[in-house]
């Protein structure tokens, strides 16, 4: 179904490079809000949201928390010490991956305090919330995978919707097929005792991409935050 | 980084929709695994040959008689003596403990555990309740108790300035002030002066804290550019009391021997390390195959196998890089043809690394290298000195962490490629319908045996976890207290011992207390 659809997308490609050339391109800039509840045994209700950027180039892909300013600890809060190895502070600070041609990931942590870029083995990955996956992280999901499901629903503008049942999950997936992302991802389990939601929205990329801006930053090891 | 519990709940779904590719995953690393084990025995079958008790004895005579340079030479023919140490880094009580459940099983033994003597050390430093390792592996190493991040300095030597900075560039050049402290002579240095062979062995850099209190003495761990320099003999910043240099180098860390100028280097004073450590008369080996292809009969080995922290055990390319037995035995191989006996530290450095990330995981796998690293040398020891009447080999560790057994499992036995064991849920084990069933926290929610008293995975709300995931090789264990990555623990440590003097090691001792008895072991004066 999505294999014919792309066939067709090829076929007429040139006539969409001239009628729509923004909208044919994958969205360059997301806003990705997080929504997650769960009712304990206890009778207590617990809520957690966040927002995330995504800034997307096809093989480069950087993902920053929004951070309140009210949240953001103050540049004094902490002593500079040289390599400062073991007071790092880089809760929420952004993640810049790379592919390469082989689809090998560079992945970066950007610590804006120390002006520092830190060079995340893959060993590292959970360390920073990042679980290997390029394309569920560029997509929000993988739509190799979608392929092999059928839409319940095309909307009028393209959006396609898929109902998924994992275990005691019911998911709910819309995917854009044009931008090339997941907009909603909504998971229920079926006794209402925990739900998560995922909405994404396309947003202005900056004028100047953040990792253009990094010039002067060091280059480290997440080792080195380690003693 | 917090991150995780956040992102987690975001990309846990993606993934569920990726389908199961990390299972794969799994297998192929287990397997890797347990061929690096099968790598590590047969290095020891193949890679040498061990000196029979005639050619030792042949070669103690002719250091009383023949040997030009020794500055102790006496009629009487001296015994060659050795003193092995090796450092498991962050190596705690409960983690020696989830290594031996991990591997063979509760009522199982490690090596470790095989060793005839043992002690309780105190870990604290000069101001730390908790030490880190520079001073810890300095109070073994020179017996001097000095503050965190100090390497093998006077006590009162300070690695922060009042303002709170530290003593070091953001390249890792030191910035240590005259007056801040002096020198204080190492195990290492004090055997090397009386014609030893000297060795020093690590997976992390060896410009890092552990190995660098072996041979360098610098106010603040981070100046790593500076401790590198101070192994270069006849070079700028070296340690004079190294004498002709250290006779078997290996480890990671080639980042601090090569300039910036080239690619990874870290140097901002343009020296090539590496080129100069070859001019000084070292052989350079740079993987496995030229390690193991270095002669016994080697004069000087250094071996740089990375960049910067040699890999996990768990991810190591065994072409590209030695493993810590394979390391260790070479070292043994050359140092004990010498004329006299040998020093040789051997640390496990890496343990730490995965526990700091409360990656439990690596951590015991990396504990199990070092293990088998231990098992090899004494092997090759027995051959060489057998009853190891003239060596002594100390095993101990520099510090504890926050990792806990939780909760009242029942028996895992060892973990294998399908049984996650140690790395599982606390399942009960009281008879009846639940024997066998996940014991659940206050919101009905499982709970792994191993976890840690702080550490980046705290999640907002538990979920309900299953032994795939948390016998994964990237799962981090949860922590009650949520930083960014798990400090240190300020529990005792344990040492035990084998050979000549083990018998002194007994009882609660504090760490500054073994270099007195490894000097003691040995008559050094
Ligand atoms: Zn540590």
């Amino acid at each position: 179904m999505k294999k014919t659809g792309f066939g067709l997308l090829v076929l007429l490609l040139p006539l969409f490079v001239i009628t729509h050339q923004v909208q044919a391109a994958p969205a360059d800039a997301l806003r990705v809000d997080y929504h997650q509840w769960k009712l304990g045994k206890d009778g207590i209700r617990q809520e957690m949201s966040y927002s995330e950027l995504l800034y997307r180039k096809p093989d480069s892909l950087w993902i920053e928390r929004e951070i309140p300013e009210a949240a953001q600890h103050s540049h004094d809060d902490h002593h500079h010490g040289g390599l400062g190895h073991k007071h790092a502070d880089v809760t929420g600070a952004p993640l810049w991956i790379v592919r390469d041609p082989q689809g090998k990931l560079d992945v970066k942590l950007i610590d804006r305090h120390e002006q520092r870029m830190i060079e995340i083995a893959e060993a590292y990955y959970s360390n920073v919330g990042f679980d290997g996956h390029w394309v569920e992280s560029w997509s929000l999901a993988d739509p190799e995978t979608l392929q092999k499901l059928k839409p319940t629903k095309i909307s009028e503008n393209g959006l396609e919707t898929y109902e998924i049942q994992r275990g005691t999950q019911q998911i709910t997936l819309v995917w854009n097929p044009e931008g090339q992302y997941a907009q909603s991802i909504t998971a229920k389990d079926s006794q209402g005792l925990s739900g998560r939601t995922i909405r994404a929205s396309e947003i202005t990329a900056p004028k100047t991409l953040p990792w253009t801006q990094l010039g002067n930053y060091l280059s480290r090891d997440y080792s080195d935050l380690l003693d | 980084m917090k991150r995780l519990t956040v992102t987690v709940t975001g990309l846990t779904l993606a993934m569920a929709l990726a389908g199961c590719g990390s299972d794969n995953d799994k297998k192929n690393n287990s397997s890797k695994s347990s061929s690096s084990v099968s790598v590590a025995s047969s290095a020891l079958a193949s890679s040498s040959t061990p000196a029979t008790s005639s050619s030792a004895a042949s070669s103690s005579i002719k250091s009383s008689s023949s040997a030009p340079s020794s500055s102790s030479s006496s009629a009487a023919p001296v015994a060659k003596k050795n003193v092995l140490f090796f450092l498991g880094d962050g190596m705690g009580i409960t983690t020696l403990t989830a290594m031996r459940i991990y591997e063979v099983g509760e009522a199982g033994s490690i090596t470790i555990d095989t060793l005839p003597e043992s002690a309780f050390v105190r870990t604290y430093s000069e101001d730390g309740q908790v030490t880190d390792s520079a001073p810890s592996m300095a109070a073994y190493m020179t017996g001097v108790k000095m503050k965190n991040e100090v390497i093998s300095m006077s006590a009162g030597t300070n690695a922060y300035r009042p303002d709170g900075s530290q003593f070091v560039d953001a390249s890792g050049n030191s910035t240590c002030e005259a007056g801040n402290g002096k020198a204080v002579p190492t195990l290492l240095e004090l055997m090397k002066a009386k014609g030893y062979a000297t060795g020093v062995v690590s997976t992390t850099r060896i410009t890092h804290a552990t190995p660098a209190t072996t041979y360098s003495h610098v106010c603040n761990r981070n100046g790593e550019n500076t401790i590198a320099a101070q192994m270069v003999p006849n070079g700028a910043g070296f340690n004079a009391a190294l004498g002709n240099g250290i006779d078997v180098v290996l480890g990671g860390g080639l980042r601090h021997f090569l300039p910036s100028t080239v690619s990874g280097g870290r140097r901002t004073d343009s020296r090539n390390l590496v080129e100069e450590m070859k001019a000084a008369g070292y052989t350079y080996a740079t993987n496995t195959g030229e390690l193991l292809a270095a002669s016994n009969a080697t004069n000087k080995l250094l071996g740089l196998f990375h960049s910067s922290d040699m890999s996990y055990e768990l991810d190591r390319n065994p072409i590209a890089e030695p493993s810590l037995s394979e390391m260790t035995g070479k070292a043994i191989d050359i140092l004990s043809q010498r004329d006299k006996g040998f020093f040789l530290m051997v640390e496990g450095g890496r343990i730490d690394h995965a526990l700091h990330a409360s990656n439990a995981k690596r951590a015991l796998v990396d504990g199990i290298a070092f293990d088998n690293a231990i098992k090899l040398a004494l092997q090759k020891m027995e051959a060489v000195d057998p009853g190891l009447k003239n060596t002594l080999v100390v095993v101990t560790a520099d510090h504890d962490h926050t990792l806990v057994i939780n909760g009242y499992a029942e028996r895992t036995g060892k973990t294998t490629d399908n049984h996650a064991g140690v790395l599982g849920l606390v399942k009960s084990y009281a008879n009846g319908p639940g024997k066998g069933q996940p014991t659940t926290d206050v919101n009905g929610n499982p709970y792994t045996i191993l976890a840690f008293g702080n550490g980046p995975n705290r999640p907002a709300t538990r979920i309900a976890l299953d032994e795939t995931t948390t016998s994964g090789k990237d799962y981090l264990q949860e922590a009650v207290i949520q930083l960014d990555s798990e400090t240190h623990g300020g529990g005792d440590v344990f040492l035990g011992a084998k050979g000549l003097g083990a018998e002194n090691f007994h009882g609660v001792i504090d760490n500054v207390e073994v270099f007195g008895l490894i000097k003691k072991a040995i008559n050094l004066e």
